[in-house]
């Protein structure tokens, strides 16, 4: 049997999308995550916690060690090519999910 | 100890953490924050200012580490102050009330999959524990048997309670999970 990638969860997803335009802080990403989700996504530090730690243990993101030398001596994190990849195919899919809707709303 | 500090000898089973967060809640709103969290009893200080208090599962911070500096960072960020880590994987926070702040401010963990997570944490140990006493006790029993030391049977009576309760415990967690 194929082993199935595993859609992401909101969080997940929002946390790897807001680390595509840069490295970002914690409070950095749940703030974007707000705004682009009109509010309704909101990150809790557990939540983030346990996502990060599990994201780094996967590869998909790092700490961004340069970065954090700077007087800002908040930890920056940032995307990794395999999260990238991870992020690209959880788009590609919700595309694919998306696409089925118009084609079963065309079928009618 | 002066009026300034009380300590509270109240025990609460893994699986009735929120209970104790409500608790530590109340005790804020009468004037009686925590310092110190612990399983046996916890330590109070008098002060008026109110805050929530959210109790965290992770054995990874009992000891101190540039892992447990990452976590407290994550917790500060959103403005949960750590308080204190118990010998066995509790960690106490609490933040500031403010009346004008949504309920959601003060949740830690925001959506099913990561509250999961921290509960499965609790359970794996509790599962473990379990079958580490159940050897035991096959171990004692043998044991009694072959070397006649009846007294042994209270030890076994004892390791059998606590794997009834810790059985009782993880259903407890696991009905959380659902």
């Amino acid at each position: 049997m194929i082993k199935k990638s595993e859609p992401l969860t909101e969080s997940y997803f929002y946390i790897l999308l807001c680390l595509y335009s840069g490295p970002n802080h914690g409070y950095g990403i749940m703030q974007d995550t707000l705004r682009l989700s009109n509010e309704r996504v909101k990150i809790g530090s557990g939540t983030m916690y346990g996502a990060t730690s599990n994201m780094i243990k996967k590869g998909w993101i790092v700490e961004d060690k340069e970065s954090n030398e700077a007087l800002d001596r908040k930890r920056l994190y940032k995307l990794t090519n395999i999260g990238k990849e991870v992020l690209d195919r959880e788009i590609e899919r919700l595309k694919e999910l998306l696409i089925s809707v118009e084609n079963i709303k065309a079928e009618k | 100890m002066g009026k300034e500090i009380k300590r509270y000898f109240d025990v609460y089973a893994a699986w009735n953490y929120e209970k104790e967060e409500e608790a530590l809640n109340k005790k804020s709103k009468e004037g009686w924050q925590l310092v110190k969290g612990g399983c046996f009893y916890s330590t109070f200080r008098k002060d008026t200012t109110v805050y929530r208090y959210k109790i965290d599962f992770n054995t990874k911070m009992i000891r101190g580490s540039i892992e447990k500096e990452r976590y407290i960072e994550m917790f500060a960020e959103q403005g949960w102050e750590f308080i204190n880590t118990t010998f066995n994987g509790w960690s106490y926070f609490r933040k500031h009330y403010k009346e004008d702040l949504a309920e959601g401010e003060y949740e830690i963990y925001t959506d099913q999959e990561s509250y999961f997570e921290m509960l499965n944490r609790w359970i794996k140990i509790g599962k473990a524990m379990q079958l580490f006493l159940i050897i035991l006790t096959i171990a004692y029993g043998i044991g009694m048997i072959i070397s006649g030391y009846m007294l042994w049977s209270i030890v076994i009576a004892i390791y059998i309670g606590l794997i009834a309760g810790l059985r009782y415990g993880v259903k407890q967690m696991e009905s959380k999970c659902s």
